[in-house]
């Protein structure tokens, strides 16, 4: 075994370097000014520059093929550098949203600033890896900073609360993750995925099996499947508004992009059980998600369950990719994904505009008549809803298209006739909103207030304009996709 | 009486399975949030005991080195749990997992 560090792996790992030591920037500043926030929008920009700045050192890293480096440690890939750019937007979105957000005190900004980008550190880390042992540190890397956001608010009680419960059920999957990882260890000698598949001929089944069973249960408690959904409808609805956000856009993508890059280890369970078992996993997920989310009057509770459905969804391409299809699924989770980090991200976006305080909900009723006040807002809010509903000229429309044929080319006909049912369902409740902005009056004469933050507002149309533009013009990022895979 | 020599792989992940259950059920069924957090260290520890039964039994660092990464998670675990604990206590006035009835439905 060498042990040697190389300068191309440290010239790989830079990006990771950089965001490092500037996300320490606004903390080190603070402490140094006699621990006295500075202004807003100098931390803000500090991070921003941070995040750029990262983006910018990936960007610019020319990969044509995969490369290894630490060991066989970390792995990286033009598919890699997509999903890692795609990953570092959200983030720079999300940071937009934080500032100035009511729910966000401002006495504790830079500290929001640093767990946000730690907590991008982290997903870069799982990005990167080939290591079980670097997923397992890249993921907690990432939880822990976000358990702390989630309940780094004022004087609320419910983001405390929202934190507790994420924290004891994201342990909790990370000891199933580890457990899962100590058999895989155990049965195969080594933690490296490459290596996995190679030494997977002369191993006991069983204990490999056990091994691959408990870390899936862990990867699910994170992504929410059914059964281990429980948390995602309370965290999501008590944490602020732009944390929310960065959650079902960022985590859901990072960890889903980490299973598809595992699945040949997947493959090496007997599948005849294990499809069944994971067929159901998709089938529960996408009708539970979406029928619980019927009945809900708060709209960021609907949106979490709607978020559990379309894990569902994306669960059926995943289960496309272990049986099979490759580069096809691997091209509709990614789209899917894509579009879908616009949508949320821009619904999001929009109910912070209408945050006038922490801890504001908005909710079926208070959408009462929005149309009338703020036409242009509403229209928006209605384009993030049909697209998450699938329906035509957006984005939402053909990832569904992609995901679910790249499940009829594998012919889980089943699978995709259980989906498209639950989509239908679902149309039901993405429309109430629409109604409730266009067709109802307000029982108040009370005038929507809307937070003049230009940040906010931009992010709203810029995804707006996202997601139309991959609704109609999807080729050609089909085809930057499809490149990235060799 | 049992010798040591006696003591196979085998007897070590059973321990390890028994005290990963016993902390699975303890975060599962106990209602004050401190054991809740000794539950998951318990897990967390169960497991680091696998990884060195497995390097042993291969004859391998490689469980072992994984082990103290572990530790030291658990460790940024604990401390970002108990902080959160903390903060908790301040707004409900207790650790009972009963006072968390704001989010539901």
């Amino acid at each position: 075994m060498e042990l040697g560090i190389y300068l191309q792996d440290i010239s790989l790992t830079i990006p990771l370097m950089v965001l490092f030591v500037l996300s320490l920037l606004p903390v080190t500043v603070k402490i140094f000014s006699g621990n006295v926030e500075q202004k807003p929008l100098f931390t803000f920009l500090q991070a921003a520059f941070a995040v750029i700045l990262t983006g910018v050192l990936i960007v610019l890293r020319n990969t044509t093929e995969v490369v290894y480096a630490f060991n066989n440690t970390i792995v990286f890939s033009p598919y890699i550098k997509l999903t890692t750019i795609i990953l570092v937007l959200s983030t720079l979105f999300t940071l937009f949203l934080g500032y100035r957000s009511p729910s966000i005190p401002k006495n504790q900004y830079s500290e929001h600033v640093f767990l946000l980008l730690s907590a991008l550190l982290g997903m870069l880390v799982l990005n990167y890896s080939n290591d079980l042992l670097i997923t397992f540190i890249g993921i907690e890397l990432l939880s822990l900073p976000l358990y702390v956001l989630v309940g780094l608010s004022g004087n609320s009680v419910v983001p405390k609360e929202a934190s507790f419960k994420y924290f004891v059920l994201g342990s909790f999957a990370s000891a199933f993750l580890l457990f899962g990882i100590a058999f895989i260890f155990g049965a195969t000698q080594t933690t490296e995925i490459t290596k996995i598949l190679s030494a997977s001929d002369q191993v006991d089944k069983n204990l490999l099996t056990i091994g691959i069973m408990a870390f899936l249960v862990g990867m699910f408690f994170k992504v929410a499947l059914v059964p281990f959904h429980s948390w995602l409808p309370d965290v999501y609805q008590g944490s602020p508004t732009p944390m929310t956000a960065f959650m079902a856009t960022t985590v859901k993508l990072v960890i889903f992009v980490f299973l598809l890059g595992f699945v040949d280890v997947i493959r090496l369970m007997d599948m005849n059980v294990a499809l069944y078992t994971l067929q159901w996993v998709a089938i529960l997920t996408m009708f539970l998600g979406n029928m619980v989310a019927l009945k809900q009057s708060s709209l960021k509770r609907m949106l979490a369950y709607s978020s559990i459905s379309h894990s569902g969804y994306l669960f059926v391409g995943l289960i496309s990719a272990v049986l099979g299809t490759g580069e096809f699924s691997y091209q509709g989770i990614l789209f899917y994904l894509l579009t879908y980090m616009f949508t949320i991200m821009g619904l999001f976006a929009l109910m912070c505009v209408y945050e006038k305080k922490e801890g504001e909900d908005l909710n079926l009723d208070t959408l009462k008549g929005l149309a009338k006040d703020h036409p242009w807002l509403a229209l928006a809010m209605s384009i993030f809803l049909l697209s998450l509903a699938g329906i035509p000229p957006t984005g939402g429309f053909f990832a569904k298209v992609f995901l679910f044929s790249s499940a009829i080319q594998v012919e889980q006909y089943w699978l995709v006739i259980w989906g498209m049912m639950s989509s239908a369902i679902a149309v039901y409740y993405y429309l109430k909103p629409v109604v409730y902005m266009y067709m109802k009056d307000k029982e108040s004469s009370e005038i929507f207030v809307k937070n003049e933050s230009v940040s906010t507002l931009s992010i709203v149309y810029l995804s707006v304009i996202m997601v139309l533009v991959l609704g109609v013009f999807s080729q050609p990022f089909l085809t930057r996709i499809l490149k990235t895979l060799i | 009486m049992l010798e040591l020599s006696n003591i196979t792989l085998g007897h070590f992940i059973l321990l390890s399975c028994v005290l990963f259950t016993i902390g699975m059920v303890g975060v599962l069924v106990r209602r004050n949030v401190i054991v809740i957090l000794m539950s998951i260290e318990l897990m967390l520890n169960a497991v680091n005991l696998a990884f060195v039964a497995f390097s042993r039994h291969h004859n391998l660092a490689d469980g072992q080195v994984i082990v103290f990464f572990v530790m030291a998670i658990a460790a940024a675990e604990a401390a970002i749990g108990l902080a959160i604990a903390i903060s908790v206590f301040r707004k409900f006035n207790g650790v009972e997992i009963r006072l968390f009835e704001n989010l539901k439905g």
